[in-house]
């Protein structure tokens, strides 16, 4: 569904944000996009959205450029930015206003997610609502135009603890076999339950782009006493708990992915890790 | 072309715009109506009326010069540009929207409330403290005292001008009005001179301006076509400027 070849990107020419870029993703999956502040992450998804044009590269979804914003595209594509915009509309005006540019939107899934969100019947303007309810609205109103790529930038920021829950819970719901949801997020705690595939971002490439089973095939996660002994050792962090290691799993053993742990193991072992998922 | 315009994707276009304005647009016209309500009371009916008067000429140079103002702020221009439309079609919306519905709004409001005036003037007069004070025609004007020939050379002029403050709005995102009105005053400064060094060059004596100079008389029907010509040629290169800058803009 989404191509991206060789894209370079910067702001400025002297420090690109990235080089050569290379990512293929496919339907049927939640990717979680994880970095460091500033990595661009909120870029690669703008420039996948056709918001930011590449400096070199091309960028293709369902097989069409994205630069181009082709309505084609468009009404199968919804990007969610970090920071929601909340015309002086109610939710009904909103989706009147906006629902018809999407052909498989839905108004019943959008009151289902608006329930989900204790949202129902709410008649005061998007404008005058909270923070956090404006990203509901819009998530709910994401969520039910059925488009088959859906990004989000921070979905979970602004929400409160409940609100995070029904946020999984929802998009559970709209979760099939077709659609695409991009998460970037720093907040991996909120959609670790979410994830099914992870896509690292560092130092203006990707580290790793693959689906969550992959990764505990090459990485055992595991909580030890002592690391005396451990082989292929990759990463290891000395909690209350015990000692959380990250190590080749080289026996093929099953253990349950940390993202954190992951995440912290992929940036102190770049070269490690990108010789196990050596695909990008 | 079909990618490009769809009859289906303009009309839902121009009913989400509709949606999103309709009440801050109800104000607008009930402003102008309640200004040239009052223009109309205290001013002497001549039986004509100018539908392009200066409120409305300011109010619809504004308009323009802030249409694209939503660009500025990252969430909106992303909302904007993200929303399953072709760039053409957002354009060829925006366009009509300006130079039509918002013209007719503006003409029709502005009428309503200068002849409302103008009654209000008639009726009041009965009494002579406020004969006094506003004075009376003691006729109003009529639609068939308005010159048509008039009204298409304004409504030209008019559109030209919006379709300059609209590509102003796109490439300034802040204080479009304002660096649109300069860049325009810029040019024209220019053209001047260019004036000045062509005719000095041509042999005129040094101090001359454009208007002492004997330019040949043009036949009358030369001078209607470049006085259309001149108006409508700036105004397309404007709409497709507008076009090529909103396809090329980024959020």
């Amino acid at each position: 569904m989404i191509q991206l070849k060789d894209v370079t990107f910067g702001y400025t020419k002297i420090a690109p944000v990235f080089k050569d870029l290379n990512l293929e993703l496919a339907g049927g999956h939640i990717y979680g996009l994880l970095g460091k502040n500033g990595v661009g992450k909120t870029t690669l998804m703008k420039i996948i959205a056709g918001l930011r044009f590449a400096d070199s590269g091309t960028t293709e979804v369902f097989g069409e450029p994205s630069y181009k914003r082709s309505p084609d595209m468009l009404q199968d594509l919804y990007y969610l930015g970090e920071e929601v915009y909340a015309p002086q509309l109610t939710i009904q005006q909103y989706v009147d206003a906006f629902a018809p540019f999407y052909p498989h939107f839905s108004r019943e899934q959008m009151d289902a997610y608006l329930e989900q969100f204790e949202l129902t019947g709410c008649t005061q303007r998007i404008s005058a609502m909270s923070h956090g309810q404006k990203k509901k609205v819009i998530i709910s109103f994401a969520l039910a135009t059925n488009v088959k790529v859906l990004l989000m930038d921070e979905p979970t920021n602004g929400l409160d603890i409940p609100s995070k829950s029904m946020f999984r819970k929802v998009m559970a719901m709209a979760a099939d076999e077709e659609r695409l949801f991009v998460l970037s997020t720093h907040q991996v705690r909120d959609l670790h339950s979410l994830i099914d595939s992870i896509i690292l971002l560092d130092g203006g490439e990707i580290l790793l782009a693959e689906p969550n089973e992959v990764i505990t095939d090459k990485l055992l996660f595991k909580v030890v006493d002592s690391t005396e002994g451990l082989q292929n050792l990759l990463y290891a962090e000395d909690t209350l708990r015990g000692i959380y290691t990250v190590s080749e799993n080289v026996n093929h053993e099953e253990s349950k992915l940390d993202i954190e742990l992951l995440f912290n193991a992929a940036i102190s072992n770049k070269k490690k890790i990108k010789e196990l998922f050596s695909n990008y | 072309m079909e990618k490009m315009f769809s009859k289906d994707r303009m009309l839902l276009l121009i009913r989400s715009i509709f949606i999103q304005n309709r009440s801050k647009d109800l104000r607008l016209a009930l402003v102008v109506a309640g200004i040239m309500a009052f223009f109309g009371l205290v001013s002497p009916s001549h039986g004509d009326y100018d539908f392009f008067g200066v409120v409305n000429v300011c109010v619809l140079l504004v308009l323009a010069g802030t249409t694209y103002k939503m660009l500025a702020v990252p969430s909106r221009a992303m909302d904007y540009l993200m929303l399953p439309a072709s760039t053409a079609e957002k354009t060829v919306v925006t366009i009509a929207y300006l130079n039509i519905y918002y013209v007719l709004m503006m003409m029709v409001s502005s009428f309503v409330g200068f002849y409302f005036g103008q009654m209000l003037q008639n009726l009041i007069a009965i009494v002579p403290f406020f004969r006094d004070l506003f004075g009376s025609s003691g006729h109003t004007f009529a639609l068939s005292a308005v010159s048509f020939h008039k009204l298409g050379s304004n409504l030209l002029s008019l559109t030209c001008g919006i379709s300059v403050l609209l590509f102003g709005s796109l490439y300034f995102r802040r204080h479009a009005i304002l660096k649109t009105l300069l860049v325009g005053c810029g040019f024209c400064f220019a053209l001047f001179i260019l004036d000045m060094i062509v005719i000095s060059s041509a042999g005129y004596a040094y101090g001359l301006t454009i208007n002492n100079v004997n330019l040949p008389d043009l036949p009358e029907w030369a001078e209607t076509t470049i006085e259309i010509m001149v108006p409508c040629v700036f105004t397309l290169f404007f709409w497709f400027m507008t076009y090529l800058r909103l396809r090329e803009t980024e959020a």
